[in-house]
């Protein structure tokens, strides 16, 4: 039984890391994202 | 456009998660034991679905790759980027669980049979392509160099699927579809469905998930670009 855990476990920390991970990056790009959009903007009004 | 709520996303991994509690309670509390392996055969619930995904998940690639071999549209391009990643997931599943099957029913974690060095070599195939991706910068030749590794890696997925019947192995026969004397019992059939199903619906989700992170990229590169050479 605990080797089955084990198992189930790993797929799930799997699984959820990865989405994690791309949670992660997509907050970071969003960011990054934004940043430049109002430095863009900046540039124009200047 | 990307920064927007994604409502179809959400709806997708709700779901996804409900059809995953009842998978759990199927496995755990409503399946019956095998009689021969005990409850380590429960294993089978989730490595089965995570080899189906990752051969589908490889499949897509194949397609996507080649359509974008014919029309060089760079969206077949990460379509296939995207399915590689999440099928290199799933065949990391299949490559963890295997073993720790095997371990309790062969009593090693590991032999050099014709199944597993062949699923084995396919998770090389794969995690070579996400390299091969990430090392080469120009994105026509990064496209066409990867659209040809995912066709012809994709070779090895039915020398996976028929390894069992074509060469003696210690990896089981097939239990669905395996010719006489296979088949489940139609509990053990009806939780193995749903996990499928559960597993797809996962794959779905998370493959939305990566085209949107990569069409934010996308974004970001065309505004770096615009910031460095105001074109």
């Amino acid at each position: 039984m605990t080797w089955m855990f084990a198992a189930y476990a790993i797929i799930w920390f799997a699984v959820f890391l990865y989405l994690f991970d791309m949670g992660k990056k997509q907050r970071a790009i969003a960011q990054e994202l934004e940043g430049l959009k109002a430095k863009l903007a900046r540039g124009e009004s200047n | 456009m990307s920064t927007t709520r994604d409502t179809f996303g959400i709806v997708l991994t709700a779901l996804a998660l409900i059809a995953m509690m009842v998978s759990i309670y199927l496995v755990f509390m409503y399946v019956p034991t095998e009689v021969t392996m005990g409850e380590v055969q429960k294993i089978f619930y989730f490595h089965v679905p995570s080899a189906w995904l990752a051969f589908f998940a490889f499949f897509l690639v194949f397609v996507f790759s080649i359509i974008y071999l014919i029309r060089r549209d760079k969206r077949w391009d990460t379509l296939a980027a995207s399915s590689a990643e999440i099928g290199v997931l799933f065949c990391t599943l299949v490559l963890v669980t295997g073993p720790i099957w095997a371990k309790l029913v062969w009593g090693v974690w590991w032999t050099w049979d014709a199944r597993l060095t062949l699923t084995l070599v396919l998770w090389l195939i794969y995690v070579a392509y996400i390299m091969l991706r990430h090392y080469m910068s120009d994105p026509e030749r990064r496209a066409t160099f990867s659209a040809v590794l995912g066709i012809i890696g994709f070779i090895d997925v039915p020398m996976v699927y028929f390894s069992i019947r074509w060469w003696r192995t210690q990896h089981p026969q097939p239990v669905v579809s395996g010719g006489e004397g296979s088949g489940l019992e139609g509990p053990m059939l009806m939780t193995l469905m749903v996990c499928l199903s559960t597993f797809t619906l996962l794959f779905f989700s998370i493959l939305r998930y990566r085209l949107r992170l990569q069409a934010l990229r996308d974004e970001l590169d065309e505004l770096q670009d615009l910031v460095e050479h105001g074109e």
